[in-house]
């Protein structure tokens, strides 16, 4: 480790914990505690990588994660973009710079300025495909890894009374404040430990470990540090993402943190200075080379210049002196204002300076030439900055409600200012008061006036290497051509030349975008009317994270019926039905076989499907059949005790929106069934309109209450006649009747339904006891060959018989009409939903009808399918809704939409199914099978 | 996500609310002109501030109005529906 310094009391590596890692194929040593960018920088490493558009070598510039020289590839995760500034370092990592072909645009600058894409004519043709491939080539970032997983992730949900964002020093009073006011508080901090900008410093270090130790102190505190605040989202709703509980490596976890009051005590960035070559390997910020020594004992350089607009800065000087560092020269900028730039070497390595034609041998250029806030955070929470050219940055002006802003951002300067507004504003948000603007009344040290910018000095051809912004390569001269091209509003030439757009967002390059603006147009910073524009709107979120700890754990929502681990035991394969999940069928082997055994089952014995998922709604009360016959289409006044009847639900607009079927209980109490996946929409829906209508009825939702299943098939008689059963006169149940008893000893309600187009019952019972009496069923016909059967069974069965199934044969614009429902619309009724809508709506001519479709001598390939498209005259005029091969006709079938003129039997129709190829269907009535229903409705003797 | 003050239940994550569209009284379908229903099944213009809407807090299964400024993105209040007489509020037929 070569340049790797004694220890040191503030540094964060833990010299017991060496790591060994990989760069480049060669191995290199490092400590637990060291980010990627310090284990290289400590091991001699100076080109870290290369930049995006123009492959110049790159070596660390903010070690903040504030630039995007630093990204690397793990060979040994498949990680890619690994940030190397905070990313830390693991042993057994096998990196590589993920930009390091060899550049080619270099040296183009000139043709191939930013913004020329916009300004030249884009030839058209086969050429300029093949010249944008290749510079897709050459530019870019890092390398997918096909086959990468992201690791598990966590996602939580918290919530606190404080929420303070940045642990440096404004930041910790604040939440030590709040804390003894007795407030819930969260402190959050990005780096691995707390202190921020005074954490680098061998004085006011001691002063941040003992303040942190009182805050370690607080019950009532919570901090958070490797953690980072990516956002805040309404309400303050605000998402941190770190490693998982304890842990120090990558982000793992999101946890969504509700904040009642938020302080931000973001602080400040250090910036650039815009100067010849200034992004040669070897120049950096020299808040990046303080860091370099105090966090992770290693020396930025061997021999430093150091270009300042402060008069003194002793403290650097001091800390490189520590670091056995030469300083060569300190050059004043602002003041001199001197002719500068940066020389390199063969390989583009920073080897000197040039100060007003003197040559000044180094190998670090450190940059401190200013900063400028970090408001990111406070102004997606709806905070107002405005430009204080007394400190030369933006400062916090308005706050929403319950925000608050401390430290430099409020406007504070030194260090017992920022302590001070960091207490006033842990104190303010644990009591709810407003927040107050910070006045510095007595600044410790006079207000600097930062000016990083040489433009009038600098040439055109030296201007082109002059960074400005350096994930986007772009340069002072950009700047120049930019405003030469009429792009003077700030917004519009941050998109023309692509300033603040890159990887980190504007963080390194904003300030001095908006001075080299200001100055070029000779107008002053962020004067109004410009303010507003002068600052693009930040948005969420305020690092890049990985797409994997955004996606966090799959939270679905699985709602599973009481047979659940029966149909699991019997070879369910599965599907998804709302929140439900269902079997589609049973039993390996080919998938179509299985379907076809379990509907042959039905037509020929008996079968038994779950269809617990049904929407299960009680209405009573005196108003109940008066309500009913205003949510439905249809009347049920005279609906008889003890049967029921099949019902459809339009929405406001006249279309079909449910249906189920309606059982009277008592004369004053109904129980309805709705289509899985709009059980909770209907009983919303009827809640809602119960309270406009005032109607005296009783809503009570037992969908996830009761469990239901259906026994189908010629055999079904004799299987529930074989069940021990109180009460219950299955032998006297008519079609559409219903009957509460007791089977196999579980209180029940049976009806006789005919869905699937078989004789049958549906059982309803309470979902704890639901299995018991399904193994009961089972078990009673095992003789029958009884089997389950799937979704895709059922489905075929119904639409052998013609049934339609809301959401499948109707979409949101069906009228009831058109799906062959007319029958159920009972429209001489006052009032139902829909009716008006309806009766408008048919005035008109019907669109479409559905109709049963044929298809003979269908080929391997092109057979039909649902949604495909019935085509006349090269116009669609309808569509496939549901589609299978009957095992009962031996043929293919279909329920699908033609033309009204095209509904009448035998018509031919043409479809379009796979690969445009057309084959012809024939109009069949759509119930094919068993039309006059005596199946279901008589007594069958096989 | 936002917050809305239920009323009755106190702020709780918008996620758990369900959106019924603006509330608007249903006009006499016996009396009511095809325009003037049209106008209330498919509302046309965005009312900025104020518009009361319905608002459906799932876990306690209430609904309720919610006023909003669109242009703030704020919620301005939250109260019970209170129903009028029928002939006010329902469809008007009885």
């Amino acid at each position: 480790m070569t340049d790797r310094l004694p220890h040191r009391a503030t540094e964060w590596i833990d010299r017991d914990r060496p790591i060994g890692l990989c760069f480049d194929s060669r191995e290199l040593r490092g400590y637990a505690g060291d980010t990627i960018t310090t284990a290289l920088w400590a091991n001699g490493h100076r080109a870290l990588g290369r930049s995006h558009k123009y492959r110049r070598p790159r070596g660390l510039l903010t070690l903040s994660n504030r630039d995007a020289n630093t990204l690397f590839h793990d060979a040994a995760t498949g990680r890619t973009n690994l940030r190397g500034d905070t990313t830390p370092a693991v042993a057994g990592m096998d990196l590589s710079i993920v930009n390091d072909n060899a550049h080619a645009l270099d040296g183009l600058t000139d043709d191939h300025r930013t913004g020329c894409l916009y300004a030249t004519p884009q030839p058209p043709g086969l050429a300029y495909d093949a010249f944008e491939r290749g510079v897709r080539e050459m530019v870019g970032l890092g390398r997918v890894t096909p086959g990468y997983r992201h690791g598990e992730s966590f996602a939580e949900h918290r919530s606190c009374d404080v929420l303070v964002v940045g642990g440096g020093i404004s930041g910790i009073e604040a939440a030590l404040a709040a804390a003894r006011e007795g407030a819930s508080v969260v402190l959050v901090e990005q780096w691995p430990r707390l202190g921020g900008s005074s954490s680098i410093d061998t004085d006011r270090y001691e002063v941040v470990a003992s303040l942190a130790n009182e805050l370690d102190r607080q019950p009532n505190v919570e901090v958070l540090t490797s953690h980072t605040a990516v956002g805040v989202y309404a309400d303050r709703l605000v998402p941190v993402v770190g490693p998982a509980h304890g842990g120090e490596g990558a982000p793992t976890r999101m946890l969504q943190l509700r904040a009642n009051r938020l302080v931000v005590a973001t602080g400040t960035m250090p910036q650039p200075a815009v100067i010849p070559n200034n992004d040669a390997p070897g120049v950096m910020l020299a808040d990046a080379a303080m860091r370099l020594i105090a966090h992770y004992a290693a020396r930025p350089c061997t021999t430093a210049v150091v270009v300042t607009h402060r008069d003194r800065p002793e403290d650097i000087a001091r800390e490189l002196a520590n670091a056995g560092v030469d300083l060569a020269e300190v050059v004043h900028v602002g003041r001199d204002r001197p002719a500068m730039s940066v020389v390199t070497d063969a390989d583009g390595q920073a080897i000197g300076v040039t100060v007003d034609d003197r040559q000044v041998h180094c190998d670090g250029v450190l940059l401190d030439v200013g900063e400028a806030t970090d408001d990111n955070l406070l102004r997606q929470a709806g905070g107002r900055v405005r430009y204080a050219p007394e400190l030369g940055r933006y400062i916090a002006d308005e706050v929403p409600p319950h925000v608050y802003a401390a430290g430099t951002l409020a406007g504070a300067t030194d260090s017992n200012s920022r302590r001070a507004s960091g207490v006033a504003a842990g104190v303010a948000a644990a009591r709810g008061e407003p927040w107050s603007p910070w006045a510095d009344r007595n600044p410790s040290r006079p207000a600097a006036h930062p000016f990083p910018v040489f433009t009038e000095l600098i040439a055109d051809e030296a201007a082109e290497r002059s960074f400005v912004d350096w994930d986007e390569d772009v340069t002072l001269a950009d700047f120049i051509h930019g405003i030469d091209d009429g792009f003077t509003e700030v917004d519009t030439l941050r998109r023309y030349i692509k300033f603040g757009t890159g990887i980190s967002q504007g963080k390194h390059s904003y300030a001095n975008a908006l001075r080299l603006i200001a100055h070029l147009l000779g107008r002053p910073i962020g004067e109004a009317p410009a303010e507003g524009r002068n600052l693009p709107t930040p948005r969420p979120l305020y690092q890049p994270v990985e797409i994997g700890v955004l996606a966090g754990p799959r939270q679905h929502i699985v709602r599973r019926t009481p047979m659940h681990a029966w149909h699991e035991a019997a070879g369910a394969h599965w599907m998804p039905a709302g929140h439900w999940r269902r079997p589609a069928y049973y039993g390996d082997g080919p998938r179509a076989e299985r379907i076809r055994e379990e509907a042959l089952r039905v037509r020929r014995g008996v079968g038994v499907v779950d269809v617990s998922t049904l929407g299960k709604i009680e209405v009573s009360g005196p108003d109940a059949v008066w309500f009913l016959e205003r949510m439905y289409t249809g009347r049920f006044t005279k609906l008889a005790v003890g049967r029921t009847r099949y019902a459809v639900m339009l929405d406001r607009s006249g279309c079909v929106c449910d249906d189920g079927v309606i059982a009277r209980l008592t004369d004053d109490r109904f129980y309805l069934t709705t289509t899985t996946g709009q059980s909770d929409a209907v009983y919303r829906e009827m809640k809602r309109w119960a309270m406009i209508w005032e109607a005296d009825v009783e809503l009570f939702n037992l969908t996830g209450r009761y469990a239901a299943f259906n026994v189908a098939g010629p055999s079904s008689r004799e299987v529930m006649a074989r069940l021990e059963q109180t009460d219950l006169p299955i032998d006297g149940m008519p079609y559409m009747g219903l009957h509460d008893g007791v089977i196999a000893g579980c209180r029940a309600r049976a009806m006789r339904v005919g869905f699937v187009g078989e004789w049958g019952y549906e059982i309803h019972l309470p979902a704890d006891e639901a299995l018991e009496v399904w193994e009961a069923v089972m078990s009673a016909g095992r003789d029958l060959g009884i089997g389950p059967f799937g979704v895709e069974a059922q489905r075929l069965l119904r639409m052998e018989k013609g049934h339609i199934i809301v959401g499948q044969d109707t979409d949101a614009l069906t009228y009831p009409g058109e799906a062959s429902l007319g029958w159920a619309v009972k429209s001489d009724k006052p009032y139902f939903l829909g009716q008006r809508s309806l009766e408008i709506a048919q005035r008109r001519p019907i669109g479409r009808v559905l109709v049963g479709l044929a298809f003979d001598r269908v080929k391997t390939g092109l057979e039909p399918g649902e949604s495909h498209l019935v085509i006349r005259d090269g116009r669609i005029v309808g569509r496939l809704t549901s589609v299978a091969l009957s095992p009962t006709l031996d043929q293919w079938i279909a329920l699908g939409y033609v033309a009204p003129d095209q509904c009448e039997i035998g018509t031919r129709v043409d479809v379009r199914v796979s690969d445009g190829v057309t084959i012809e269907g024939r109009v069949t009535p759509s119930v094919f099978y068993d039309p006059e229903g005596l199946r279901q409705k008589e007594p069958v003797h096989t | 996500m936002k917050l809305i003050d239920c009323p009755g239940i106190g702020p709780r994550p918008i996620g758990e609310c369900v959106y019924g569209g603006p509330m608007l009284k249903e006009p006499d379908p016996a009396v009511a002109t095809d325009a003037e229903w049209a106008g209330y099944v498919f509302p046309g213009s965005v009312v900025a501030s104020g518009q009361p809407e319905w608002w459906f807090h799932r876990p306690s299964g209430t609904w309720f109005v919610a006023e909003r400024d669109t242009t703030r993105d704020a919620i301005l209040t939250t109260y019970l529906y209170r129903p009028g007489s029928r002939e006010d509020e329902g469809g008007g037929d009885d």
